[in-house]
């Protein structure tokens, strides 16, 4: 009976881990002392109310919106950082490519290598370096978006 | 009378009252229900872990008291204890000179010269 009240409280209440075990523990406690003074689980949970009343008196008080917000906003800012940090990768990566491909050329105008391979690397070389730095800008371009996105909605949250 | 105005007091009061037994002497969950019903159930009605838990878990949220647990030797669990921050001591210092305050205002309304033969 407490273990399947417990186990249903769970289920309603959308905290983060810390914050749900804690009030799991509560509950523990509060059958606990309660069978110290010899009274039922039944009275108990008539005090405690059905554990969705339960869960309503929660979010009364503590509001679990602001809980779900806090994990979003945290999952907006991750994503910003990841396709920040992947946009700026591949602007790297851009930039040893056409360093390598600079150095072929002069090497080819030099004549150093033969005519296929310096035609070779270098139509290779543009192909590759195009394609990343398109995916390098759009990758920026997301982030920026994210990041208004991310602005947006916290001044939305203070209203 | 009508349950739906003792809520209301209920409402604005029992923080306070909370904060009142937890200045008093560290405390924890079971302990405050009991005594919030001696002292109090005439005319609160029966205190219920339901209604006070979340509100101690706001009153902790806001920094107004803290909490420790410790082992209970009864029985094998663990209790948490409840005791006053100081933040937790100056506003209860200021809801208890605002409640009288309060309390003085609105006898002033309850004690209106023409109030009692009004409601003969």
């Amino acid at each position: 009976m407490k273990d399947q009240y417990i186990r249903e409280v769970e289920k309603m209440i959308p905290l983060p881990n810390r914050a749900k075990r804690e009030v799991l523990r509560d509950l523990e406690e509060a059958f606990a002392s309660a069978a110290e003074h010899g009274e039922t689980e039944e009275q108990v949970i008539q005090r405690l109310g059905s554990p969705k009343e339960f869960a309503e008196n929660l979010n009364e008080q503590i509001n679990f919106e602001r809980f779900t917000q806090e994990h979003k906003k945290r999952k907006q800012m991750l994503m910003i950082i990841c396709t920040f940090i992947f946009s700026m990768l591949l602007f790297g990566i851009y930039a040893v490519l056409k360093a390598v491909t600079l150095t072929h050329k002069i090497e080819g105008i030099i004549g150093g290598a033969d005519g296929p391979t310096a035609i070779f690397v270098a139509s290779a070389g543009v192909d590759v370096s195009l394609v990343v730095v398109a995916l390098g800008i759009a990758a920026f371009a997301v982030s920026i978006l994210l990041t208004i996105r991310y602005i947006y909605d916290n001044r939305n949250d203070k209203k | 009378m009508n349950q739906k105005y003792v809520q209301q007091f209920k409402k604005g009061s029992l923080e306070m009252v909370l904060l009142c037994l937890i200045a008093q002497k560290e405390t924890y969950g079971y302990e405050i229900i009991t005594e919030l019903n001696n002292k109090g159930a005439a005319v609160l009605g029966y205190a219920k872990e339901g209604t006070v838990y979340p509100i101690l878990y706001r009153l902790q949220e806001a920094g107004l008291i803290q909490s420790r647990i410790a082992p209970a030797a009864a029985n094998g669990g663990s209790k948490k204890y409840y005791s006053l921050t100081e933040k937790g001591k100056v506003s209860l210092r200021e809801m208890i000179d605002f409640w009288k305050d309060y309390t003085v205002c609105v006898n002033h309304f309850i004690n209106g010269p023409d109030l009692k033969e009004a409601l003969l």
